[in-house]
């Protein structure tokens, strides 16, 4: 299901008024940065789950 | 701008007082890797991030953090509240007590009063959020020590919100990185 080849679609950069893509992890990753995994919308806990969890993300929860 | 809600973000009911435990908690409220220092951190950083999803990020996070800051003075307080001076003596927190009283005070468990010497804002937005990141990082773990010290449920069970929320926090700066790193003319690999 979340296959870490799959890229996020991100509108509404102010810096060029246009959209970029964002992959779940940097095709090319460049020495000394940083790089977190871009997280993709799945399953999500019921309300109550969530306030109990701290979090509606089930992959989230650590 | 900001609306109040009259509530707690999570809620918070403490029927068995430990001043020990209120003191040891009271980090989160004015210590270093504290609930105020974090919000005042990306309520301050915001200005000057460069995309409006930066903007966006750290104000919602910064006044979820003002949340976690009311979180936590409500279980300093409750945990605190009418233990007879005499009985804090007993527990060694009567330090606290003769500058303080019973009052939630800004400060870390030892006492220090809380500094803004504990966050940083710069204009550039990579190096604030590396720092945003380590912060999340740091209150993850000062409410892991308290978890490991803790043994009433009513306490655990706010505690184990708290960092499930640095979880989270952690992933959006982490996401926000990503944004910015994209948008700041850096090589482009796609």
């Amino acid at each position: 299901m979340d296959n870490l080849n799959i890229a996020t679609v991100y509108t509404g950069n102010n810096c060029t008024g246009e959209p970029i893509m964002i992959p779940v992890m940097p095709i090319r990753p460049e020495l000394a940065r940083a790089y977190v995994p871009y997280q993709l919308y799945n399953k999500i806990f019921s309300p109550q789950e969530s306030l109990k969890k701290g979090t509606v993300f089930p992959e989230l929860v650590k | 701008m900001w609306f109040y809600d009259k509530k707690t973000q999570y809620p918070i009911k403490i029927t068995k007082p430990d001043p020990r435990m209120a003191i040891a908690i009271l980090t989160q409220y004015g210590g270093p890797n504290g609930e105020l220092a974090a919000s005042l951190r990306y309520l301050s950083q915001r200005f000057s991030m460069p995309t409006k999803e930066a903007k966006a990020t750290l104000n919602d996070i910064g006044t979820e953090e003002l949340a976690h800051l009311e979180m936590i003075g409500t279980m300093v307080h409750q945990l605190m509240d009418k233990v007879p001076p005499k009985e804090l003596e007993k527990l060694h927190v009567d330090t606290n007590y003769v500058i303080h009283g019973r009052a939630v005070y800004p400060s870390d468990s030892n006492g220090v009063p809380f500094t803004a010497a504990y966050i940083e804002s710069m204009e550039d937005p990579i190096a604030n959020l590396n720092e945003d990141l380590a912060a999340e990082e740091k209150a993850r773990a000062t409410y892991d020590y308290l978890i490991n010290i803790a043994d009433d449920p009513d306490v655990i069970d706010p505690l184990r919100f708290l960092r499930e929320r640095e979880v989270v926090h952690y992933q959006r700066f982490g996401e926000t990185l990503r944004i910015v790193q994209e948008t700041m003319g850096r090589k482009k690999f796609y």
